[in-house]
């Protein structure tokens, strides 16, 4: 990126320019503190959502009050148990009991089975069975919800096989088997997208909300004026400091790629080269955007709240990182467009869990060219202003 | 004393407002924040995206399609020409789902045999890949139950009315399964998340902002003007502190209201709980804020170190991973976290409409955590003035 600008813009003078990278490494250096926990975090990160978080729901415990205790309705409960998303903890003798365990939270799933349970069966009606959830977190219960109407219907549709049969009809096939295959994820744990993700989580951190804070420290501290007089260009002075801040962030994507492989063998599917030329134009694009904001505020406090609202919650939230984006009302929806990180994401799937080539990601990387140009010229003329 | 402690309250309050983006920040964008974030949050997942190769083209394929594209769960996105365009929507994230139906589906149907089909889906996101998975079947067992019935008409040779008249119980049979949710019936995301996002968005803002107050001082170099003042060092400490309570505390009025008037949540439980909640988990935040900036030495280093306690802090809260999910260890450990209890109070006092004495464990563990941090800070404070 630096090389193509060194090229076109003619106030660019390579040895100025390493001037001022060269300044703002020693600034670096001296800020230890700040260079060690660039690195430490991402190392935090990838562990907390590698052992610690895990957003899958599986092994539901659940608890079951069987009022008739008979063949039939053990037959029900067998349906639960055969399935891999339940775990029957407790069997409750009464409502309070189910209840309690409920509301404590030891069990996320009740079940109650009528006493008249096999009577009702056997006279072909609909037998009223009673599901009990835990629902104060609505996604969980959704999940669950779908997990239980699928082991109710298809032990619904044997049922009324059996019972038709019993009538003396003969008994016809299933009209749809349903193959279902999951690819990329197969077995669908969520690290193996979310660590990836977390890539650009900690470029924004290190691109944008570190460089936030360079330029508005220097007109703080009064040093900006300093700068100014001294032969420099301001374009020197945007990519002079931008270097070291690009040189720690691609530091931190080897470190994030080093550490998934390692611990938990997830390993790129597309190209390496695809990986790291994204990664790096990424990483420009977030480095001037803080650029920009701090050109633009001038000041450290809201250069810091600016760089987090702007950049580093949406990058959380808007990205599709966690959340999918076809799930957001359909306003924020074209919000996501605006939100580099959404196109970041994208790529890392595409590379880390689809083995894409760039035909489906080419459209990512060119509208982050485009961010990245027009944030470029946007800092130019800023700063520009600025000087005079 | 309190002259000079409300000479400097001035000033501060002059330095924070002065600055109109810093009214923006501090006035506005939480308010934005919590509408869009509260958006967000509502994962449910109410559309996935499919695509389909259908190669048999006739009446009865259409209808299994239809079938799909009927339920509110799913949009068609996609009618691939080949394999190739189906593999590709999925490829490029157009569509999470992929249906193909082999050509011999009409046949098979009207033989009354069992046609396969094949369903892809894309697993890269787990969590909406189990939802996706679990509707599919759905779909396709409501589509099974359908044709089952016509099948057993027409193999007995009957009308439906001629079947019912013979078999009245026919088809009635089954499970009739009543899932209820308790505390959160209509199963609205809104209840469950908004509350969150607000002590989310107080977290952020004032651990940040104080994280920056006294190393930003020292940067300057405004702050041995400071020290040779006659204001005590504890006099300082409020000075710095006082204007963010208030500003957390403004903060969290404000957005708790448009939370309350724009996603209509009802806060079934005692505001003034609630506000006592909110100071003293203030006082965690704030006096944070404060260690983390009195151990620093530039603003870079502040705002590095606040994040490096903002993450597992937001993270390690049960705010969106619930901790029953995490290893026994972590479990414990999230003990030390104060927004865990914040947000079991917080979601307590919205969504349950629990009394203190139901939540008086949390709060003995977050005013415990406050006197620690605030004890911590405050002596921090004094050795680094002397």
């Amino acid at each position: 990126m630096g090389k193509g600008v060194v090229k076109t813009g003619k106030t660019m003078n390579l040895n100025k320019l390493k001037a001022v990278a060269k300044k703002e490494f020693i600034h670096i250096y001296r800020d230890f503190r700040s260079l060690y926990l660039a690195i430490i975090i991402p190392v935090i990160l990838v562990v907390l959502f590698g052992y610690v978080l895990k957003m899958d729901v599986n092994d539901i415990p659940m608890v079951v009050w069987d009022q008739q205790k008979s063949p039939a309705s053990r037959e029900l409960i067998d349906q639960f148990k055969g399935s891999k998303y339940f775990r029957i903890l407790h069997y409750a003798s009464n409502y309070s009991d189910l209840q309690t365990l409920i509301d404590n939270g030891t069990c996320i799933v009740g079940l109650v089975i009528p006493p008249n349970y096999s009577k009702i069966l056997k006279k072909n009606k609909p037998v009223p069975v009673q599901v009990l959830m835990e629902g104060s977190d609505p996604n969980k219960t959704n999940i669950v919800t779908g997990y239980i109407q699928s082991i109710i219907q298809k032990y619904s549709l044997n049922l009324t096989l059996k019972q038709v049969t019993s009538l003396g009809i003969k008994r016809e096939l299933l009209p749809v088997d349903n193959r279902m295959r999951i690819w990329f994820n197969a077995e669908l744990e969520s690290k193996n997208y979310i660590i990836p993700g977390l890539i650009s989580i900690v470029m924004i951190l290190v691109g944008t909300m570190l460089t936030a804070l360079v330029i508005a420290r220097e007109w703080e501290r009064g040093t900006m004026e300093t700068l100014l007089s001294i032969p420099v260009s301001s374009v020197e002075i945007i990519f002079g400091k931008i270097i070291p801040y690009f040189i720690i962030g691609i530091f931190d994507l080897f470190v994030v790629m080093v550490m998934s492989k390692i611990l938990f063998n997830i390993e790129i599917k597309g190209s390496y080269f695809l990986l790291i030329f994204s990664a790096s134009l990424y990483l420009y694009v977030a480095l001037i955007l803080g650029m920009f904001i701090s050109i633009f505020t001038k000041a450290t406090l809201p250069a810091n709240q600016l760089a987090l609202i702007t950049t580093f919650l949406p990058s959380f939230l808007l990205s599709g990182f966690v959340f999918p984006i076809e799930n957001l009302p359909v306003i924020l929806q074209y919000v996501t467009l605006i939100i580099p990180a959404r196109y970041f994401i994208h790529i890392l799937t595409a590379l880390f869990l689809k083995g894409t080539d760039i035909t489906y990601v080419w459209n990512d990387l060119v509208i982050l060219a485009v961010f990245g140009f027009i944030l470029t010229i946007l800092c130019i003329k800023k700063s520009h202003g600025k000087i005079k | 004393m309190f002259n000079r402690l409300t000479e400097l309250l001035r000033k501060e309050f002059i330095q924070l407002f002065r600055d109109p983006r810093m009214r923006m920040i501090i006035f506005v964008m939480p308010v934005i924040q919590l509408i869009i974030f509260g958006y967000v949050l509502i994962l449910d997942v109410n559309n996935v995206n499919f695509g389909v190769l259908d190669m048999d083209k006739t009446y009865e394929s259409r209808t299994l399609i239809d079938t799909f594209n009927g339920s509110p769960y799913f949009t068609l996105k996609l009618y691939a020409k080949n394999e190739k365009e189906l593999e590709e929507g999925i490829l490029s994230g157009n569509i999470s789902l992929g249906l193909k139906i082999n050509s011999g589906f009409q046949s098979d149907i009207k033989r009354s045999k069992t046609t396969t089909i094949q369903s892809f889906i894309d697993g890269s996101i787990s969590n909406l890949a189990a939802v996706s998975m679990a509707y599919t079947n759905q779909v396709i067992q409501n589509y099974n139950m359908q044709m089952m019935k016509s099948r057993y008409y027409r193999s007995i040779g009957l009308i439906q009315e001629d079947l019912r008249a013979r078999f009245p119980k026919l088809g009635s049979s089954g499970l009739d399964a009543r899932i209820r949710s308790i505390y959160n019936p209509d199963l609205d995301s809104r209840n469950f998340y908004v509350p969150c996002v607000i002590a989310l968005l107080i977290t952020v803002l004032t651990l940040l902002l104080t994280s920056m107050a006294i190393v930003r001082e020292k940067e300057i170099g405004t702050m041995e003007q400071l020290i040779v003042t006659p204001i005590k060092s504890y006099e300082l400490i409020l000075g710095k502190t006082i204007p963010f309570v208030l500003v957390g505390i403004f903060e969290t009025a404000l957005i708790s209201i448009v939370a309350v008037l724009w996603f209509k949540i009802t806060i079934h439980g005692s505001l003034l709980l609630l506000g006592l909640a909110v100071i003293i988990y203030l006082f965690c935040t704030l006096s944070l804020g404060l260690l983390i900036s009195i151990i620093s030495k530039t603003q870079q280093q502040a705002m590095m170190t606040s994040f490096l306690i903002l993450y597992p802090l937001m993270l390690m809260s049960g705010f969106m991973f619930p901790v029953e999910n995490m290893p026994e260890f972590f479990q414990y450990v999230t003990y030390l976290n104060p927004l865990r209890y914040f947000i079991v109070i917080i979601r307590g006092i919205f969504i349950k409409g629990l009394d203190f004495e139901s939540l008086f464990p949390q709060f003995l563990g977050l005013s415990i955590i406050a006197m620690i941090l605030f004890v911590l800070s405050v002596t921090k404070f004094t050795k680094k003035l002397g």
